[in-house]
């Protein structure tokens, strides 16, 4: 069986660890610590989420989320090799996390070839409809065409659909 | 926010053994609330406070999940030193003490001062 890595990016409170939770057959490996300031929730990731989902007889993944705040970006070193995909989580109307886009993209070196997915998360709390054009203008600079979903990390359907895209675009990328 | 108490007990430790080359204290999300360095050494207080916090947490949940118990603490021994990480408490935060010594500094002894560092911070009475 092949075990292929992939990361779950983005700013803080973007819903990295609730899809992670989502996804996972088994019990998430949970480094979530109550936060000394205030960032819009209880708990920050300050080490890793770890997830791993079993797709097939022939493939299973690994799924690494990593903190979202730049100071933690060591541990985005560890995840960083040997990457098969990447998630990228936007929250909605967010102008800081829509900043953070471009950040992540150079750091995660994403190129056409990388599979890749742009989940805009928090749209059924938070109002706007700006935030797809702008990440569509962001891709656009660096001529990338990358799928846009908006998402509800707590619904598992939208987790899984984030997965069967990203395999989409790996075979399509093999050209099978 | 005045850690006066809170110095003096991390300069007390410093000065048990010259071999000490930093004692840090950080929220249990990675900010630094109190550093103290030895005559040559220098760190960058920050990214310390980050790793202090990620190694503290990805250790507390080694120990829950595989050996289904509690952390005492983490310990990395390098060529040169040893690295020390005790989870605690200073007033009603969760914090995480870390204590950096040469390797003349044997790892027991260290891990003896980062312990009793530690449990004296946490009886600091504080409002924070």
């Amino acid at each position: 069986m092949i075990t292929k890595k992939l990361a779950f990016v983005g700013s803080v409170g973007s819903g990295k660890t609730t899809l992670i939770k989502n996804l996972s057959q088994t019990d998430t490996l949970d480094t979530d610590v109550v936060s000394s300031v205030d960032i819009g929730k209880e708990m920050t990731t300050v080490g890793l989420d770890y997830g791993y989902i079993t797709v097939d007889d022939s493939l299973s993944i690994g799924l690494y989320g990593v903190p979202g705040q730049r100071k933690f970006s060591f541990m985005w070193d560890f995840v960083k090799e040997g990457l098969w995909a990447v998630v990228i989580l936007i929250k909605n109307n967010s102008t800081e996390s829509i900043k953070e886009l471009d950040y992540l993209l150079d750091y995660f070196e994403i190129t056409q070839k990388l599979p890749c997915v742009i989940g805009i998360t928090h749209s059924d709390i938070v109002r706007g409809e700006n935030t797809k054009l702008k990440i569509r203008e962001v891709l656009k600079q660096r001529s990338l065409n990358l799928p846009i979903y908006s998402i509800n990390a707590n619904l598992k359907e939208n987790a899984e659909l984030i997965i069967r895209t990203l395999i989409l675009l790996e075979e399509t990328n093999n050209g099978s | 926010m005045d850690h006066k108490q809170l110095n003096l007990l991390i300069k007390r430790t410093m000065n048990e053994s010259t071999a000490i080359k930093v004692i840090s204290l950080s929220t249990a999300d990675g900010f630094n609330v109190c550093t103290e360095f030895g005559d040559d050494y220098r760190v960058e207080k920050e990214k310390l406070s980050a790793v202090s916090s990620s190694l503290a947490s990805l250790s507390n949940a080694a120990c829950k999940q595989i050996l289904k118990t509690r952390l005492k603490a983490t310990i990395i021994e390098s060529i040169d030193g040893n690295l020390i990480f005790i989870k605690t408490k200073y007033g009603k935060s969760d914090s995480v003490l870390c204590l950096i010594a040469s390797s003349e500094l044997l790892v027991g002894k260290a891990r003896y001062y980062a312990r009793q560092l530690a449990l004296s911070i946490h009886e600091i009475a504080v409002d924070i």
